[in-house]
């Protein structure tokens, strides 16, 4: 006939206590793998860092010094640049510093990049300073005009030589050189003056 | 006669650290039918001896017509001088000693051979949450054998360990449990 048993049902703690455990140990182990993640990155960045900066110490300080040099340069004439843009005013101070930063910029990205200029960048720095010597001469606009040709020309050679793809923005800096006409006064194509200079900080920009 | 507690039966639904073992089977629920094949009623728990660590009695709540049944029987029976219960209403649940019950597992039915009807129906039944004392026991066991010299002691010490209890009762409808 029927029979049925009982017994005692399995206290329900220990599973608990297991499951907490278990849930523990993988919260644990899932904490020390992302620590030893980190780690294993930190030490991944310090080993690529490390030989970087031993060169860098090593053999080219003076290098990484000039570049940084350069880099300056060109920044200093962008920053100038730009910072004039906001501003109504145009006056010889500003177009004879606006001509030398310029040189310089060049000037140093040429060196970055190895080119040797051929162009007597000294007449450029002459027309700049007979701007600034003289504020009352009429005939600045075409100073300022063969100074802008001049650089133009050798931004161009620059271009050419090694950055080819560029050949738009050379275009539209001589665009903006021609735009300067040497018979007008400077103050009335102020804007014309400025739009050159924004040319050729935006073409040392690119020259990158 | 049904309010004292018998410390040896336990509803197991109140047993709460117990339950059913593993390879038996918990009836709660299945249809219970009678030595001519009819319905009686439907387990509704399983009272167990925690001692013995197995049930004892499968208390059935018990169908209407059954009930009314046996209010006929017992009109009948008194004016024959026959003994019989009278049951009140509301009391509409019976006990069946577990060895004299078969398992009928695949159709889900609790069988009693030795069991019929009219019998079930003379039984003095209780209220369904009634605690069952020793001597209710006692009288059914004795009903339903039909003998009132069954374990003349009213110590329950050895009651279960009858064959009503066990399930040995009947060989032929030995109702093993599932092997593992």
């Amino acid at each position: 006939m029927a029979e049925i048993k009982i017994e005692q049902k399995k206290p329900i703690w220990p599973w608990m206590i297991a499951g907490l455990v278990i849930v523990a140990l993988i919260v644990i182990f899932l904490v020390f793998r992302d620590n030893g993640k980190d780690t294993a990155e930190v030490s991944a960045e310090v080993s690529t860092e490390v030989p970087e900066s031993s060169y860098i110490i090593d053999t080219n300080e003076p290098a990484l010094s000039g570049v940084e040099e350069n880099n300056g340069m060109i920044a200093a004439y962008v920053n100038f640049v730009e910072d004039s843009r906001g501003r109504m005013g145009l006056d010889h101070a500003y177009t004879n510093e606006a001509l030398l930063k310029l040189i310089e910029a060049i000037n140093a990205r040429a060196n970055e990049v190895g080119y040797e200029i051929r162009a007597d960048l000294e007449g450029v720095k002459e027309y700049a300073k007979g701007i600034k010597i003289d504020p009352y001469e009429t005939t600045h606009a075409d100073g300022i005009r063969k100074a802008a040709d001049i650089l133009t020309n050798v931004l161009e050679d620059m271009q050419l030589a090694i950055y080819p793809g560029l050949t738009a923005e050379v275009d539209e800096l001589k665009s903006a050189s021609a735009s300067i006409d040497p018979e007008v006064l400077t103050l009335e194509q102020k804007e014309a003056v400025k739009n050159y200079f924004s040319k050729a900080s935006d073409l040392l920009q690119k020259m990158n | 006669m049904m309010t004292d507690t018998n410390k040896n039966l336990f509803n197991l639904d109140e047993l709460s650290g117990y339950k059913v073992a593993k390879n038996y089977h918990d009836v709660r629920g299945w249809d219970v039918k009678d030595a001519n094949d009819r319905t009686i009623g439907k387990v509704d728990h399983l009272l167990a001896n925690k001692i013995a660590e197995r049930v004892v009695y499968l208390d059935v709540e018990v169908d209407e017509s059954l009930i009314e049944e046996g209010h006929n029987t017992y009109q009948a029976s008194a004016s024959k001088g026959v003994h019989a219960f009278l049951n009140k209403e509301g009391e509409n649940h019976l006990i069946i000693p577990i060895g004299m019950a078969t398992i009928d597992k695949k159709n889900k039915l609790v069988i009693t051979n030795q069991i019929d009807s009219s019998t079930f129906a003379k039984i003095k039944r209780f209220k369904k949450g009634d605690v069952l004392v020793f001597e209710y026991e006692l009288d059914v066991v004795r009903h339903y054998k039909g003998d009132n010299t069954i374990h003349s002691s009213n110590d329950v010490e050895g009651f279960y360990d009858r064959e009503e209890f066990k399930n040995t009762f009947h060989e032929g409808g030995l109702e093993k449990p599932e092997s593992r």
